[in-house]
């Protein structure tokens, strides 16, 4: 029987401006068959680049997504360039090992 | 640089707190005095202490406020005592906080702050370089 677990996956975590998690969870579906991502909101105090910055709390998305560790690294530089991580304000991500993570597959439209 | 270059910060560390609602903000500016630059507060609901606390539970708030802040290795110990003396982590119900490795990061960086990084380096491997 196949493993329900795989040991040597990754999680990678985004905190994005408010409305761009949903966009990339769309995105990581369509263009890059990843089922299963999550987004929930928060609140965020981000790094100050200028004075008018200090201590503003601005509304972000935080995505999350479970990948398996050989995919993990084309997944990154997915989200930082399709979620412009790149650009000023445009958010911070970040990548963790995880010990074991279940499946997550949908079920085929015939089941 | 080009655009499609991304600058990957390691040594990092995530450091997370989980706290009664209305509480994280203190924590934060705690955090942010020992040198933190930013931070996430989600909301989430919680369970544990209250209930075992009997009739005293009521006290303690269902709704937990959950703090994200990345931090380098270098300050990560001095920032994680900080938040837990400011949230006053020894009481028991008050929340509890852990630090998770980070394998890598990414985010802006302003070129200027890049330039400043390659300078530094190339001073450092030219003095290197004298002293072998």
């Amino acid at each position: 029987m196949e493993s329900k677990f795989s040991e040597n996956t990754k999680c990678i975590t985004c905190f994005l401006p408010k409305g761009a998690g949903i966009k990339l969870v769309e995105m990581l579906h369509k263009e890059k068959n990843i089922d299963s991502s999550n987004v929930h909101t928060g609140r965020g105090l981000r790094t100050v680049e200028n004075v008018k910055d200090y201590g503003a709390w601005t509304e972000q998305d935080v995505l999350t997504v479970v990948v398996d560790a050989d995919r993990a690294e084309e997944i990154f530089s997915f989200i930082f360039f399709q979620g412009e991580l790149n650009k000023p304000a445009g958010g911070f991500i970040y990548q963790t090992s995880l010990t074991k993570a279940s499946h997550y597959s949908l079920p085929s439209m015939e089941d | 640089m080009s655009l499609r270059e991304i600058t990957v910060l390691t040594d990092i560390a995530l450091i997370t707190c989980i706290v009664q609602r209305g509480v994280a903000d203190t924590i934060i500016e705690a955090a942010r005095e020992a040198g933190a630059q930013g931070a996430t507060v989600h909301f989430a609901r919680g369970m544990g202490v209250r209930e075992r606390l009997g009739i005293y539970g009521v006290a303690v708030e269902v709704e937990k406020e959950v703090i994200d802040i990345v931090v380098s290795k270098e300050q990560v110990e001095r920032v994680f005592e900080r938040m837990y003396l400011a949230g006053n982590l020894d009481t028991p119900g008050m929340g509890i906080m852990y630090i998770t490795p980070l394998d890598k990061a990414a985010t802006y960086i302003p070129t200027e702050v890049l330039d400043k990084f390659a300078a530094d380096e190339e001073k450092e491997a030219k003095k290197n370089h004298k002293n072998v």
